[in-house]
């Protein structure tokens, strides 16, 4: 008669845990990481710049897999436009050598590809700053037709899960999903930063700039390029209106050119574009949102005048260009540009 | 198990139900601690993030801080705090949480008009801040040119507008700047590096301070604060029900908990009176065992009395025959024919005896082991008690007086064991004549019905001792007071067995030295008459 009581326990045992168990629901996953700036210790109003750091502390795993999704054209929906094929590593994190986005499917895309080094500094991404995080950005270039045309997210997923399953389950995430693909090739542009620019060294007071650098970055301040162009990434963190001074635009405009009221729908937005970082600049010509500047000397020219309202002299032009080579930065510990002879 | 055990089962089984529903709807409701506790500590950061956030634009209006890496990372913290905010514990009551949502959401929208108001703040900031450094410079500049041109006048017509402009940013009142857009307005528009430098400051100035006046006035803490007294009252709402769930687990838990204490003590119980019921009936097993054994120790003594008192019995018409037998070898040839049939007589007599006493043992000792049975025939009862008491007067001789009464329908045959009614008729008679004086008579009455025979033998002898009276019908027992007449005492033993095989009744009526009387009622066997 006691047999029984104990089987009953043990039943009711087992319920209890079984109950245990359908109520402990897996937390809902979130892989939406909000960007930190690393703290900084070494800006002052004097010098409001700060060093990279050498190391995110990002998950290698993840880093190697965003890196293989990075470089897969099965990303996009011709099966035939990789995320590398506009954002060259070797070459500035741009489109090498073009003036602006060029791949199969547009010919003349509208705006100047920004570098995808040190992306994870900047506040805001694309020209219009619409995007908050890289996880959001990804949407944009992925599901432009005119640009890799991946259809859904939905659609990804179901290209890339075969052939990527074990691989995002041994970089610790439980299995190929929107949400895991995003934080895959986020993490790696995260991890695309140049430390030990010449710059970023004199910040920490491990060289010298030379005379004519040391010059360019005095001009740089106090003809007031820093005033945008400053913090971690030397620009990046807020947005300008193209055109302070004087008008910007010598031709007609476009759509492309009204920047962030295409976002917001407010005229006082109009001409106003997130202000781009200056780190590596040496190496990712042409410039502006439409790669309207071929070269350094004819960018610095054209800010200082309808930034500024400034006219500066040719010394000047060259000395501001060699203290924006100093911004130069290594990847890997690979300078991305050779070292001037 | 009996009803109220199984009863009690049921009703733990149903309670256990019962409570594992209540668990899991306790469990359902259940208060996630480290989900509150997580959006209590989002919902303190949101004041202190909005004071940072106040605090970081005036320290870049004030030039304090000249990169806005700060402000950035404020906001930062500020996106990652709302999201939290956006995804509340679990455990809300679905209006409460609706409710919570529509004041996370005039929160956000708050927070992005505070946004859009910071991002204008930096933008104008840094224009201003570079239209401040150049305005001095390029006065100082155009006016060294025209007083070298030969134009003092127009020179310190741009250092009054410069001093203008410096006064309307330094004390922003209306005078000032009113005065400076009239310096401004007087500036001829040929001064290309001054006049679009003064305009952006007092431009910007102006909307700089509108722009900060916004951004610290906006209700952001206030509607932080309505997030959170409506997160209170939806987490107090959700504390209370989560409780009120418990108390009924706990509740049915403690009724599982009394009816399992019940249920067992019920069962015990039952144990324990099922074990006293089996105790008694191995008792009265054992009892029984005991009985049989004193019954079968009985029937032993019984049996070994018998074989001992048989045995003596035998011995006296032994010895009888064998010392007749000796002398009769010894003298036979010169005894006279008289004393040969004398000696004669004795051998056949106690042979004859001997005879008798080993029927009637054999009779008893059948009857006593269930082996006698009753074999009815149709007979003549006349002629049967004819014959009866013709053989008994052959015994006791014809002067012994015998007075015959015949009574009822004389029936001329009815069915009756011969054998066994010869047995009582013959046994009751000769004891009747035998303790009885000689000249005392003996009454027979025979009275016929139609269910059976009634038998009554009266005797004026010396009667049976109420001592002897228990032990009447045993075999071998002889009264006391008829030591000096023989006997084998089997003969009531006899009558007592056959009547009772017979199905009869036997009544003895006595008193010590008047007579005896004994009265046996056989019925007729039925069915066969």
């Amino acid at each position: 008669m006691y047999a029984g009581n104990m089987g009953e326990g043990w039943s009711f045992v087992a319920a209890l845990a079984l109950l245990a168990a359908a109520c402990q629901t897996p937390p809902e996953e979130d892989w939406r990481v909000h960007r930190r700036l690393p703290p900084g210790q070494l800006a002052s109003p004097e010098h409001p710049f700060e060093p990279i750091p050498q190391d995110l502390g990002l998950d290698p795993e993840r880093v190697e897999l965003g890196r293989r999704l990075f470089e897969d054209p099965r990303l996009s929906g011709g099966g035939d436009v990789a995320c590398v094929d506009c954002h060259a590593l070797d070459e500035g994190g741009v489109v090498p050598g073009e003036a602006r986005s060029n791949h199969p499917l547009n010919e003349t895309g509208p705006y100047n590809v920004p570098t995808v080094f040190n992306v994870a500094f900047n506040f805001r991404y694309n020209w219009q700053g619409p995007f908050e995080t890289l996880e959001e950005h990804l949407g944009g270039p992925m599901m432009n037709e005119n640009v890799m045309d991946a259809g859904s997210w939905d659609a990804v997923v179901a290209r890339l899960r075969v052939p990527y399953d074990g691989a995002f389950r041994s970089a610790g995430y439980p299995g190929v999903s929107e949400g895991t693909l995003k934080s895959a090739l986020a993490t790696y542009q995260r991890s695309l930063i140049t430390p030990d620019a010449r710059f970023d060294r004199f910040l920490r007071g491990e060289a010298e700039l030379d005379a004519l650098e040391a010059e360019g970055y005095a001009l740089f301040r106090d003809v007031g390029c820093a005033t945008c162009h400053q913090g971690i990434n030397v620009g990046g963190n807020l947005y300008q209106r193209y055109g302070v001074m004087a008008d910007a635009f010598d031709r007609e405009l476009t759509e492309r050119d009204y920047g962030r009221m295409l976002i917001t729908g407010r005229d006082e937005d109009a001409h106003v574009f997130r202000v781009p970082s200056l780190r590596n600049v040496e190496v990712t010509a042409p410039y502006f949102h439409d790669g309207s500047a071929p070269t350094l000397e004819a960018a610095v020219r054209h800010m200082s005048r309808v930034q500024l309202g400034a006219v500066l002299d040719d010394g000047e032009v060259r000395a501001i260009v060699a203290f924006l080579r100093t911004l130069t930065g290594e990847h890997e510990g690979v300078p991305l540009a050779p070292e001037p002879p | 198990m009996t009803r109220s055990s199984r009863t009690l089962g049921l009703a733990a089984l149903l309670t256990a139900v019962a409570l594992l529903a209540a668990l899991a709807s306790a469990r359902a409701a259940e208060v996630d601690l480290d989900a509150h506790e997580a959006y209590a500590r989002a919902l303190r950061r949101t004041q202190e993030l909005d004071a940072r956030m106040d605090e970081e634009v005036a320290r870049s209006r004030l030039r304090l801080v000249t990169h806005y890496d700060d402000l950035v990372r404020v906001w930062d913290e500020t996106s990652e705090n709302r999201a939290a905010l956006e995804r509340p514990p679990p455990h809300l009551d679905a209006e409460l949480r609706a409710r919570l949502m529509t004041a996370v959401t005039r929160y956000g929208e708050t927070l992005d008009e505070k946004r859009a108001l910071v991002e204008r703040f930096k933008s104008d900031q840094a224009v201003l801040r570079n239209a401040m450094r150049a305005l001095p410079r390029n006065v100082a500049r155009r006016s060294e040119a025209l007083r070298q041109a030969g134009d003092p006048g127009a020179a310190e017509e741009l250092d009054a507008l410069l001093r203008a402009v410096l006064l309307a940013v330094v004390a922003p009142s209306d005078a000032h700047v009113h005065a400076a857009r009239g310096a401004l307005a007087r500036t001829p528009p040929s001064e290309a590096l001054v006049a679009p430098h003064a305009r952006l400051v007092l431009e910007r100035t102006e909307r700089l301070e509108q722009t900060v006046g916004r951004v610290m006035t906006l209700p952001v803490s206030q509607r932080a604060e309505a997030v959170r007294e409506v997160y209170g009252v939806a987490h107090a709402a959700a504390t209370d029900r989560a409780e009120a769930r418990w108390l009924l687990v706990y509740a049915f838990g403690l009724g599982l908990l009394a009816l399992g204490a019940g249920y067992i003590i019920v069962r015990m119980s039952e144990a324990a009176a099922a074990l006293r019921d089996t105790k008694a009936k191995l008792e009265v097993a054992l009892t029984e065992i005991e009985l049989e054994r004193d019954r079968e120790a009985e029937l032993a003594r019984l049996k070994s009395r018998f074989v001992s008192m048989t045995s003596h019995e035998f011995r006296t018409p032994l010895s009888v025959i064998l010392s007749s037998a000796e002398l009769f070898e010894a003298y036979g040839e010169r005894w006279d024919r008289a004393k040969r049939a004398t000696h004669l007589d004795r051998i056949q007599g106690s042979a004859k005896a001997m005879s008798r006493m080993l029927d009637d043992v054999l009779l008893i000792g059948r009857a006593e082991s269930g082996m006698l049975e009753l074999k009815a025939r149709p007979l003549s009862l006349p002629a049967l008690i004819d014959s009866v008491v013709e053989e008994v007067r052959a015994v006791v001789g014809p002067e012994r007086a015998l007075e015959i009464t015949r009574r009822g329908t004389e029936a001329e045959r009815v069915w009756l064991d011969d054998k066994l009614l010869r047995h009582v008729l013959t046994n009751l008679l000769s004891n009747a004549f035998k303790y009885s004086p000689d000249e005392s008579a003996v009454d027979l009455l025979v009275e016929t019905d139609a269910e059976g025979v009634r038998l009554e033998v009266r005797d004026r002898g010396i009667g049976i001792p109420e001592a002897d009276r228990a032990h009447l019908f045993e075999a071998f027992h002889r009264g006391s007071n008829a030591s000096r007449i023989p006997g084998t005492g089997l003969g009531l033993a006899v009558v007592q067995r056959s009547v009772e095989v017979h199905r009869g009744t036997l009544e003895v009526e006595s008193e010590e030295g008047r007579g005896t009387t004994f009265r046996v009622r056989v019925p007729f066997v039925e069915g066969e008459t």
